[in-house]
C-alpha cells in the first residue's frame, strides 16, 4: 500500500467549553470501580472539554467542509465518502448514518456515501484501511473523503474510568497517487471476547421494559474492563507496533513521531513507557484544554502536531489508537 | 471497474427462526383499526408475502452465527482461517451500532481470533452489496488475505413488522445470512465486480428515529419508519436510471449487456416491488427470482442470499451463467454486483 497520500486533514470543535472540574460534581462516578493508585478526578490530565448544541451530524458536516476548503478540492471530486463514527448519532444505526446528510448538504454527487460501524476509537484505522483496499483497487476512486462528528449526551461526558469526553469532528482527504502524507501501512487487530466491556445499550429491540436517558449513555463493564484490558493494552499495542513496522521493514527508531488519543495523562504516560517514547516523540498538548474526541483525537492531534512543527515534509509518522470492540490499531504515514 | 483478484463465493447459508407468523395475523395486530377489509385484501396480494419467521428471544447475533456456522460447516471452512468477516445488517443489533457491532461477538463465538473485522452502515438492502465491493478489494490488496465470512442477523424492530402502516410497503421477517468468500478458489460463483450509487438527499427516507441522538427514549419510534411519497417518487423518477449507469458500466468493460444476464436476484419487498425491477431489468419471470416472498417476506440484505441459495438449488443456474445482485436501500443505496456461476 504505498500510492495513496493524504490531502489534508481538518477538524472542527465547539467553541463552548466547559471545566472539567465542573463535569465533575454534575456526574456520578463511581469512584470504587477503580485502580486505588490512581485519583481519576485529579489526575486526568484534562482542564476543559468543548461541548455542542448541535447534532452529531452537524459536526461531521462542518469538519467536512473545513478538510475540503484546506484541500482546495470541488466536492464532486470526491469519488468516496466514508463515515468513521463511532458513537450515536442522529437516528438510529446501523439503518441510519450522518454520511448520507453530509453527501446531501455538500453536493457530492459523485460519491458512493457509506459508514464504517466499528473500531470504536480506532474506527479512524478501520475505515482507513477500507478506503485505502477500495482505492487501491478501484479505477473510478481516486479521491475520498473520511469524516466523523461526534456528540455525548448531557451527563455521560464522562466515559470513566478511561477519558472525559469533548464533542467535535474530525475529516481527512485521501488521494490516490498523492506523494504527500503516504500511507505506508495499516494494522487493526481485535479481540472478540471484549466485545461488551464498552457499549451504549439503546432501547432493548422488543421494546420491553422502561428506557431512560442512559439508554444512549456509554457504558462500561468496569470488572470486565480492569481484568482483562488494563493487563492486555500495552502487549496488544507492542504486537499491533510490531507488526505494522516489520511488513514495513522499519524499526521503532525509523518513527519519527507518534500521534496517539486523548485519553488520560496516567494513559498516556503509560504508553510511552511500555514503548519506551520520550515526550518530545509524540503530541500530548491538546489533552489538557479539548480531552477526549473519540476515533477524531487521532485528526486533531495530527493537524495539532503539524501546525506546532512538529511533524514536518519526510518526517515518519505512527498513529495509534484502541478502541471499543476492542480494538487496537496502528498506521504509518510518511508526511 | 474494480480490479478483483479471482474471487469467489464459496458457499452461503440463511438461517431463520422457527417461528412462522402469518401476513393475516400480523396485519391484524398491527392494523386493525385503521384498515378496511378491502385494503386488507389488497396488501396482501400485492405484497404476496404469505408468512414471515419471527424471532422470540433470538438476539441479530444468533441469528448471524447460526448461518455463519452452516456456511463454514458447508464450505469445510476453519474458522481459524478467515482474514475478514464483514458485517452488513441493516437493522439495530443487540447494543447500539456503531458503539457495539456482532462481528466482534461471532468472532470470539466462532473462534475466527484473526480476522480483521469491520461492519457498514447506511447501505439497507444494499448493505451486501457494499460489503462485497469493500471486502473484494480487502482481499485483492491483501496479498495474504484468502478468505472472508461475510454475515447479517435481522430481527424487527420492536416487533414491528409493516413497513409504512397502514399502507404496507412491505412485511419484515427475521433471520441472518452468511457468505464465504475465497481468493484462488474454484467455488459456485465468481465475482465480477460490483456497483454502488448513493443518493444523500433521501437520506431519511427510511430510517429508525426512536433510540438515535434525537430521540434517545422514544419507544413509539423505534420502529422503521418510511416517507411512501418521496421513495415512490425517487423510485419512479430514478430508478430506471441509476440501475442503467450501472449495469451499463459493470457489464461493458466485460461485453456483455442485460440480455445476457441469466438470473436476476432482488430483494423479497413485494410482489409490485418485484415487477417494478423486472420492468427495470426487462427481465421476463423465469429470469427474476420470486419463490422466497411469500414464505420469508422481507430480511433486508438477507433476502439477496436466501434468492442466490434457491436458484442453486432450484438448478435454475448452469456452469457460467452470469448473475446479477441489484438491489436498492436505506442511504439511498443502490447497488448491483455481477457473478458467474
Amino acid at each position: 500500500m504505498n500510492q495513496i497520500g493524504i490531502v489534508a486533514m481538518d477538524y472542527f470543535l465547539p467553541e463552548k467549553e466547559r471545566l472539567v472540574s465542573d463535569i465533575f460534581k454534575e456526574e456520578k462516578i463511581p469512584l470504587d470501580a477503580f485502580s486505588k493508585k490512581i485519583n481519576f478526578l485529579k489526575d486526568t490530565g484534562i482542564e476543559t472539554v468543548r461541548v455542542s448544541d448541535e447534532l452529531p451530524s452537524e459536526l461531521s458536516l462542518k469538519a467536512a467542509k473545513k478538510v475540503l476548503a484546506k484541500a482546495n478540492i470541488a466536492p464532486e471530486e470526491i469519488d468516496l465518502l466514508v463515515g468513521f463514527t463511532s458513537i450515536p448519532e442522529d437516528y438510529t444505526g446501523p439503518t441510519w448514518s450522518a454520511i448520507g446528510y453530509v453527501q446531501e448538504k455538500l453536493g457530492m454527487k459523485n460519491a458512493f456515501a457509506t459508514a464504517v460501524n466499528t473500531g470504536g476509537c480506532a474506527s479512524f484505522h478501520v475505515a482507513l484501511e477500507a478506503a485505502c483496499a477500495l482505492m487501491n483497487s478501484s479505477d473510478d476512486i481516486k479521491t475520498a473523503l473520511l469524516v466523523a462528528g461526534d456528540r455525548t449526551p448531557t451527563g455521560n461526558k464522562i466515559y470513566f474510568p478511561i477519558t472525559v469526553t469533548s464533542d467535535g469532528g474530525g475529516a481527512l482527504i485521501l488521494k490516490k497517487d498523492h506523494n504527500r502524507g503516504q500511507i505506508l501501512g495499516i494494522e487493526n487487530y481485535s479481540i472478540g471476547r471484549l466485545h461488551d466491556v464498552w457499549y451504549v445499550p439503546g432501547i432493548p429491540l422488543d421494546r420491553k421494559g422502561p428506557v431512560d436517558e442512559t439508554a444512549i449513555y456509554m457504558h462500561c463493564d468496569y470488572d470486565k474492563f480492569n481484568k482483562t484490558i488494563i493487563p492486555l493494552n500495552a502487549f496488544m499495542f507492542r504486537k499491533i507496533i510490531r507488526s505494522v513496522l516489520k511488513k514495513n521493514g522499519l524499526s521503532l527508531d525509523d518513527i519519527d513521531y507518534f500521534i496517539y488519543p486523548s485519553f488520560t495523562k496516567w494513559d498516556q504516560s503509560t504508553f510511552m513507557k511500555a514503548m519506551n517514547i520520550p515526550p518530545e516523540k509524540i503530541y500530548l498538548d491538546n489533552l489538557k484544554r479539548i480531552g477526549h474526541v473519540q476515533e477524531s483525537d487521532m485528526v486533531i492531534n495530527y493537524v495539532d502536531a503539524v501546525s506546532d512543527g512538529h511533524i514536518t515534509e519526510g518526517k515518519t509518522v505512527m498513529v495509534v489508537s484502541n478502541g471499543a470492540g476492542f480494538f487496537w490499531s496502528a498506521a504509518i504515514v510518511k508526511q | 471497474m474494480d480490479r478483483i483478484d479471482n474471487i469467489c463465493i464459496k458457499g452461503a447459508a440463511s438461517y431463520v427462526p422457527p417461528l412462522k407468523r402469518s401476513v393475516a395475523d400480523i396485519l391484524n395486530s398491527e392494523l386493525t383499526d385503521t384498515m378496511s377489509a378491502m385494503d386488507y385484501e389488497k396488501a396482501i396480494s400485492d405484497l404476496g408475502i404469505a408468512h414471515v419467521h419471527a424471532c422470540e428471544t433470538e438476539m441479530p447475533s444468533e441469528l448471524a452465527a447460526n448461518a455463519a456456522i452452516q456456511a463454514l460447516e458447508q464450505t469445510g471452512t476453519n474458522p481459524q482461517d478467515i482474514d475478514v468477516i464483514a458485517d452488513f445488517t441493516t437493522l439495530p443489533q443487540e447494543s447500539f451500532v456503531p458503539v457495539w457491532s456482532l462481528t466482534n461477538k461471532l468472532k470470539d463465538d466462532i473462534g475466527a481470533a484473526k480476522a480483521f473485522n469491520i461492519g457498514f452502515s447506511h447501505g439497507g438492502c444494499s448493505s451486501l452489496l457494499v460489503a462485497l465491493k469493500f471486502t473484494t478489494a480487502l482481499l485483492t490488496e491483501n496479498t495474504d488475505w484468502k478468505t472472508a465470512l461475510l454475515l447479517s442477523g435481522e430481527r424487527a424492530v420492536g416487533g414491528k413488522r409493516i413497513l409504512n402502516s397502514p399502507n404496507a410497503a412491505t412485511i419484515c421477517g427475521d433471520g441472518g445470512s452468511a457468505v464465504v468468500l475465497e481468493k484462488n478458489d474454484t467455488g459456485s460463483s465468481r465475482i465480477i465486480g460490483t456497483e454502488i450509487t448513493t443518493i444523500g438527499s433521501m437520506h431519511d427516507v427510511l430510517n429508525i428515529p426512536g433510540g438515535g441522538f434525537i430521540h434517545p427514549t422514544d419507544h413509539e419510534q423505534f420502529k422503521l419508519m418510511l416517507d411512501w411519497d418521496r421513495y415512490k417518487d425517487v423510485f419512479s423518477q430514478q430508478a430506471e436510471d441509476i440501475f442503467s449507469k450501472m449495469t451499463e458500466k459493470l457489464l461493458s468493460p466485460v461485453g456483455l449487456d442485460l440480455d445476457q444476464i441469466k438470473y436476476f436476484i432482488c430483494p423479497n419487498i413485494s410482489s409490485e416491488n418485484r415487477k417494478e425491477m423486472a420492468e427495470i431489468f426487462n427481465a421476463d419471470e423465469d429470469r427474476i427470482c420470486n419463490q422466497n416472498i411469500s414464505r420469508y417476506g422481507h430480511i433486508q440484505s438477507t433476502d439477496l442470499i436466501i434468492n442466490y441459495i434457491s436458484a442453486i438449488s432450484d438448478n435454475r443456474l448452469k456452469k457460467g451463467d452470469y448473475i446479477l445482485f441489484c438491489s436498492h436501500g436505506f442511504g439511498f443505496t443502490w447497488g448491483v454486483t455481477l457473478l458467474q456461476y
